[in-house]
């Protein structure tokens, strides 16, 4: 298995700000990868680093096993970027053809098929657009190249559902055709359901990363149950917390590797009804940013003047 | 009438906003006005020789065209103060459509203005704040130069009358541009509207002045830039041409309140049209092409239009011309016959717009990486070296084409006024201002590539100060060292003089530095900078 990007150690200081701070990560061949953190965390900085457009101040980055920034490098990616800002007296169309052809190429069938499911018209001057149509044209762009890796910040910030769900289609295409996407998103949701694995990132640093269920397996599953003979008892089951008894009604959290014997308890009292939810991506996010961040050195406050 | 309220608070973020602009250019207008005051001064103290030197500006056709004319004889500002003057007109329409355009237009197209929309901020606020920080900027930064000009010590009334007459120019545009802003559709557009009017009022009075005592000297009078002039500071002084100045800023803001009044925030009158769904352009100098297209037409339609017209008119000026006077156009311009002094004079104005168009054409570097489209150019796959490379391009091919444009239309102008003229001698003149506006060009992407937030300045200052140093030389009495600061000093004045080869290498050379500099520093910087 390859690795398509390879970063260890990654710092970034601007000015007497630190951006990063020894950031690891890692993005296989073939697979989608969730970039996750709260604002100011560094995502944007990584994806700049990435494209060679910020120049890091220790640590490497590798994208095909090169440095950034070289020309055959960025003809096998493309970049959606979070805030998009199109040349106003163009239109939608001239820009899509235009990026793609500095890129080395865009498939007009796709391009065509793209602008109908994403209901953009294309003859519009970008000055008329509105943000989320800024996005489309960005990410059409984008998505219709032929890249092998595709580097997407806040891709569906703008978009109303019905876009995301056309967004997510498209990705997942891609990814059967074995392209590589690193998606920087804050829309859970969205990561939970495309992701493969994920990295959490936190004051340039990084602070968790796996596959979603290895990140769950970590974490506990949510189990609310009605039961039809209640029964005191439940509260000793190792591996039970949080435990919530009303009316025959329960409701506890419960460490995966328990699971098995708070289920055969539960059964024991007769299940009338019975949901299972494993913890999801927003209470994981919440979880960890939550808290406040241990020793490690954080995003000074900007000093006010 | 309502919708003033918060004018107050804008105003005050408007001027504090843009302090330093207007700072450096009311402080540097007022220092030129007294050092030019002092130095006219001092410059021909007999009667006779004032005489002589104002018949002699008034026999030569570049100094008409750009300064116009001394009408009293024995005018005691003279030349000194017909270049002062002219300057002065410029440099604060020029300042008076920036600040205009900054608080309304530039805001309004960066989402700033509908912030407001929010807050009890009324709707006639914005306009109203801008234009009143551009009307008291023009008060104190015109009555600043007529005042200094007093305390240079030539007679207040001159004085007082030059101060007037510039900051009528500065209420003149304010109220033009005002108009501007409603009409575009965006930022860009309403700024070639608001130039393309200072350029036209320009060209009106250097026609009127051009064609003095002939049919065609009324066109001076369509000129907000004539009526300002016809003050005639030192020149037997009139006050009622600025009353045309007053009535046109009143008539102007009222059209501009309508205007405003009619349609959305965010628009302009003219509204979008629809345009292709495909584009061909598949490289960054073709993006380049296409982003500066209009921009070059337009250039090249000025160029052209100069050309034609002082060329045309250029034969038509009185032979006023004994030994004594052309013995003092030889001082002022180098040797040679006066026809080819004529052509010098008139060619280094235009390399002077040469470098303004170069250093603009670079100067789009910097808009397009501070409005994020280079970036996403970059992540494209273009080299840092192309994207450099695709805008100063256009710089550099695009100057000898300017100039050969200004020089053929040179030469069809004289040629239609019936004059006997050389080709040659025309596009040699104009084709050694090339290298002083490369250099120009050539520090401006320097400045860029080392510090993007300073280019703008830094470009548009040191083509200020080229110009200043060469025009001002004489009167100031500047040492040669600090006049030869200026590329423009030290291009030959063809076909007056002949031809040099070493300064122009020798700018070339410097040149080419800068690029050298601009390219290795450019390759390593973060983009966009912070």
């Amino acid at each position: 298995m390859t690795t398509v990007i390879e970063i260890s150690g990654l710092t970034k200081n601007f000015g007497h700000v630190r951006a990063l701070d020894g950031l690891d990560l890692a993005v296989h061949a073939g697979e989608i990868h969730g970039f996750l953190g709260p604002n100011g965390a560094g995502k944007s900085t990584t994806l700049r680093i990435l494209l060679g457009l910020v120049r890091p101040s220790a640590g490497t980055c590798r994208i095909f096993g090169q440095s950034p920034g070289q020309a055959e490098v960025q003809r096998r990616l493309a970049y959606v970027p979070g805030d998009v800002s199109l040349w106003p007296n163009l239109t939608g169309g001239q820009i899509i053809d235009l990026l793609g052809r500095l890129r080395g190429g865009l498939d007009p069938a796709r391009r065509a098929d793209l602008l109908e499911r994403f209901d953009l018209d294309p003859t519009r001057k970008a000055r008329t657009y509105s943000k989320g149509n800024r996005q489309k044209v960005a990410l059409i762009a984008a998505l219709a190249s032929n890249a092998e890796l595709l580097l997407v910040d806040e891709p569906t910030s703008g978009l109303d559902p019905l876009m995301e769900t056309v967004f997510a289609d498209y990705v997942r295409d891609l990814r059967t055709e074995g392209c590589t996407v690193l998606l920087s998103s804050h829309i859970l949701s969205e990561v939970e359901a495309l992701a493969d694995r994920v990295t959490l990132l936190r004051a340039g640093r990084n602070i968790e990363t796996g596959s979603l269920a290895q990140l769950r397996h970590l974490h506990n599953t949510r189990v609310r149950a009605e039961l039809a003979h209640p029964r005191p008892g439940l509260a000793e089951v190792p591996g039970i917390q949080d435990l919530v008894e009303t009316d025959g009604e329960v409701g506890f959290t419960v460490a995966t590797d328990a699971l098995d014997r708070a289920i055969a308890e539960l059964s024991v009292r007769g299940i009338r009804s019975l949901t299972c939810e494993p913890v999801s991506l927003e209470e994981l996010f919440l979880a960890q940013y939550e808290t406040p961040a241990p020793a490690t050195p954080r995003l000074p406050e900007p000093s006010r003047s | 009438m309502t919708g003033f309220a918060g004018t107050g608070i804008l105003l005050r973020q408007a001027l504090r906003r843009s302090r330093w602009l207007i700072l450096i250019i009311t402080l540097g207008t007022w220092l030129l006005s007294w050092a030019s005051g002092v130095a006219t001064v001092d410059l021909y103290p007999t009667e006779a020789e004032r005489v002589l030197a104002n018949a002699v500006g008034n026999a030569t056709t570049g100094v008409v065209a750009f300064y116009g004319h001394v009408d009293l004889p024995d005018s005691l500002g003279g030349l000194g103060t017909a270049k002062l003057q002219m300057i002065d007109f410029i440099v604060i329409a020029i300042l008076v459509i920036a600040l205009v355009r900054r608080t309304t237009r530039a805001d309004e197209e960066a989402g700033r203005t509908e912030l407001l929309a929010g807050t009890p901020v009324g709707r006639r606020a914005p306009l109203a704040a801008a234009v009143s920080l551009a009307l008291l900027v023009s008060v104190v930064l015109g009555l600043g130069s007529g005042l200094f000009v007093g305390l240079s010590g030539l007679p207040w009334t001159g004085a007082w009358a030059l101060g007037l007459a510039v900051t009528a120019v500065g209420w003149a545009f304010t109220g033009l541009t005002a108009v501007a802003v409603q009409v575009s559709a965006s930022n860009r557009i309403c700024g070639v509207i608001a130039f393309s009017v200072l350029g036209l009022a320009f060209l009106l009075r250097m026609v009127g002045d051009l064609r003095q005592g002939r049919p065609g000297e009324f066109l001076r009078w369509l000129s907000p830039l004539g009526w300002a002039q016809q003050v005639r500071p030192y020149n037997g002084e009139r006050w009622w041409p600025l009353l045309l100045t007053l009535g046109l800023l009143v008539v102007s803001l009222l059209v501009a309140d309508r205007l405003l009044a009619t349609r959305d925030i965010g628009s302009g009158l003219l509204h979008e049209r629809p345009g292709p769904a495909h584009s061909r352009i598949g490289s960054a100098y073709a993006l380049a092409g296409r982003l500066q297209r209009g921009g070059v037409i337009g250039w090249a339609l000025v160029f052209s239009a100069m050309g034609l017209v002082v060329g045309s008119l250029s034969g038509t000026i009185g032979s006023f011309l004994t030994p004594e006077t052309i013995d003092l156009l030889r001082r002022l311009g180098g040797a040679g016959d006066v026809a080819a002094l004529l052509t010098s004079v008139y060619a280094l104005i235009t390399g002077y717009l040469a470098a303004a168009f170069a250093i603009g054409a670079v100067l789009r570097l910097r808009t397009e990486e501070a409005d994020g489209h280079s970036e996403q150019v970059l992540a494209a796959g273009v080299g840092r070296t192309a994207l450099l490379l695709s805008h100063l391009l256009i710089a550099v091919v695009g100057v000898p084409v300017m100039l050969t444009l200004a020089a053929v239309g040179d030469y069809l102008g004289r040629l239609s006024g019936g004059e006997d003229h050389s080709l040659v001698a025309s596009l040699t003149a104009f084709w050694v201002q090339i290298p002083a506006a490369w250099v120009l060009a050539a520090l401006t992407v320097a400045a860029y590539a080392l510090v993007p937030r300073l280019a703008s300045a830094i470009g548009w200052g040191a083509l200020t100060l080229a110009i200043i140093l060469v025009e001002f030389v004489g009167l100031l009495k500047l040492p040669d060292w600090i006049a030869g600061l200026s590329p423009f000093r030290h291009v030959p004045k063809l076909p007056a003089e002949s031809m040099r080869w070493a300064p122009e290498l020798g700018l070339i050379v410097i040149g080419v530095a800068f690029l050298a500099l601009a390219f290795s520093v450019f390759r390593r910087r973060d983009l966009p900078a912070t």
